[in-house]
C-alpha cells in the first residue's frame, strides 16, 4: 500500500509524453466502446417502450445499472481511468466512495417519509389532497 | 503523469461532489414522495426519445474528441481539427435539442412557481376568468341559461368556501356544469375555456429540472467554449501534437458532462 502511494505520487508531475505512449492506438478500442454505448443506451430506452414486459422495477432497476456500466465505460477508456488508475487512486475511492455515500446517508429522509405517505394515502381517500398528475377536461 | 491532468482530475473531483449533491437531492425528493404523486414524463412534456437522442449526441461527441487526440499524437493535425469541430457541432446539437425541451416547457408554463397544483385554486380562477364572463356576456338568456348561470355562480362560491373537499367531486362537478353550459349555450360561448392541466408537485419538479438539467447545460457550453479556443489554435497553426495534454484535459472535461447526463437521462426520462 505505501509503495502503492509512493509511486502514486511519483507518477503524479511527471511531464512525460503521455498519451500514445503507454495506451498504444487506442482508436479501435474507442470504437468498440462507443458501439457498447449505443447498445446500452438502446436498451435503456426500450425499458419504457411497449416492447418491455418484465415489469417496472425491473425496469428501472435495468435502467439504473445500464447507466453504470456506461459510466464505467466511458471512464474506464474515453478517460483513461484503466491506465492511470494506479496514479489516480487516492484521489477518486475516497471522492467516489463520499459521493455514493452523499444520496445514502439522505435515505432515511425517504423511509422516514413513508409515514408522511401513509397519512397521505389515507387524505387521498378523504380527498383532501389532489390526485396524482391528470389533465381534466380539455 | 503531467501537473496539468492531475490539475484537472482534482476539478473534476470536486465537479463529482457538486453533482452528487445535486443529484442526491433529487433522488430523496423524487423517491421521497407517495407512489403515483410525482409527475410523469408525459404530465411534464418530457419526450423520452428526445433524451435518448441528445444521449446519443454526447457520446458520438466524446468518441470524436477521443480520435482527436489520438489524432493529434500520431500528428494528424488535420484530422485532430475536423474531430474538435465535430464535437463542437455536436454539443451545439445537444444544447439546440435541450433548447426545444426548454420551450415545451415555458409554453406550458411548466416553470418554477408557475405550476398550478392544486385542483381548488385553478378551477376558481378559470370559472372566474372564462366561465362566469362568458355567460353573463349573453344579453337575454333563456331560462335554462340562467339555470347553468346560477349553477355556475354556485359552484364558484362553493369552490371558494372550500366546502367541497372531495377533488373527484370538484372534477366531475366542472366536468357537467360544462356540458351543460355548451348545451345550454352552444360551445362557441365556451371555446375560450381550458381548464388547465393540474399537477401536483410540478414547482418542486420544474425546479428540479431546470436545476439539473441547467447546470448541466451551463457545463456542456463551457465545453464548447474550450473546443472553439482549440479550433482558433488550429486555424492560427498554433495546434501541435505537442498539445496533446491540452486537448486531453478539455476531452476529460467533455466525458465528466457525458457522465453527468448518462444519470440524468433515466433519472429524468426514464424513471418517472
Amino acid at each position: 500500500m505505501t509503495e502503492k502511494l509512493a509511486s502514486a505520487a511519483a507518477g503524479v508531475g511527471q511531464a512525460d509524453s503521455h498519451g500514445g505512449e503507454h495506451h498504444g492506438d487506442m482508436d479501435a478500442i474507442y470504437y468498440k466502446v462507443f458501439g457498447a454505448l449505443v447498445v446500452c443506451t438502446a436498451v435503456s430506452f426500450i425499458t419504457v417502450s411497449p416492447l418491455w414486459f418484465l415489469g417496472a422495477t425491473t425496469g428501472h432497476t435495468l435502467v439504473m445499472l445500464v447507466a453504470v456500466v456506461k459510466a464505467l465505460l466511458v471512464a474506464m477508456f474515453f478517460m483513461h481511468l484503466k491506465y492511470d488508475w494506479n496514479k489516480l487512486y487516492f484521489m477518486f475511492v475516497p471522492t467516489l466512495t463520499i459521493a455514493t455515500l452523499l444520496p445514502c446517508v439522505l435515505l432515511p429522509d425517504i423511509t422516514f417519509s413513508q409515514t408522511r405517505i401513509i397519512h397521505f394515502s389515507k387524505d387521498a381517500n378523504a380527498g383532501t389532497v389532489p390526485p396524482p398528475a391528470a389533465q381534466v377536461l380539455e | 503523469m503531467p501537473t496539468a491532468k492531475l490539475a484537472m482530475w482534482l476539478f473534476l473531483g470536486t465537479e463529482i461532489m457538486f453533482f452528487a449533491g445535486l443529484l442526491g437531492a433529487y433522488i430523496v425528493l423524487r423517491f421521497g414522495q407517495a407512489p403515483g404523486v410525482w409527475p410523469t414524463p408525459h404530465d411534464v412534456h418530457l419526450v423520452e426519445w428526445m433524451g435518448a437522442v441528445n444521449t446519443f449526441v454526447l457520446i458520438c461527441s466524446s468518441v470524436t474528441v477521443v480520435l482527436a487526440h489520438s489524432a493529434l499524437l500520431k500528428g494528424n493535425i488535420g484530422r485532430a481539427t475536423m474531430m474538435i469541430l465535430i464535437t463542437l457541432l455536436l454539443g451545439c446539437v445537444f444544447l439546440g435539442i435541450k433548447a426545444v425541451e426548454y420551450k415545451a416547457k415555458i409554453d406550458h408554463h411548466l416553470l418554477p412557481g408557475q405550476v398550478r397544483e392544486t385542483v381548488n385554486d385553478t378551477y376558481l380562477d378559470e370559472m372566474n376568468r372564462r366561465v362566469i364572463p362568458a355567460l353573463t356576456a349573453v344579453p337575454s338568456r333563456s331560462a335554462e341559461q340562467n339555470k347553468v348561470l346560477a349553477d355556475a355562480e354556485a359552484f364558484v362560491k362553493v369552490l371558494g368556501s372550500g366546502e367541497m373537499t372531495k377533488v373527484a367531486e370538484r372534477i366531475n362537478r366542472a366536468k357537467a356544469l360544462h356540458g351543460e353550459a355548451e348545451k345550454a349555450f352552444g360551445a362557441a360561448a365556451l371555446e375560450e375555456v381550458h381548464w388547465p392541466m393540474v399537477i401536483p408537485l410540478g414547482n418542486l419538479w420544474s425546479s428540479l429540472y431546470f436545476a439539473l438539467t441547467g447546470i448541466h447545460a451551463l457545463h456542456v457550453l463551457g465545453g464548447l467554449v474550450m473546443f472553439g479556443l482549440l479550433l482558433v489554435m488550429s486555424m492560427m497553426s498554433r495546434l501541435t501534437p505537442k498539445h496533446d495534454v491540452l486537448v486531453e484535459n478539455v476531452g476529460l472535461y467533455w466525458h465528466f458532462v457525458d457522465l453527468v447526463w448518462i444519470f440524468l437521462f433515466p433519472l429524468l426520462y426514464l424513471l418517472g
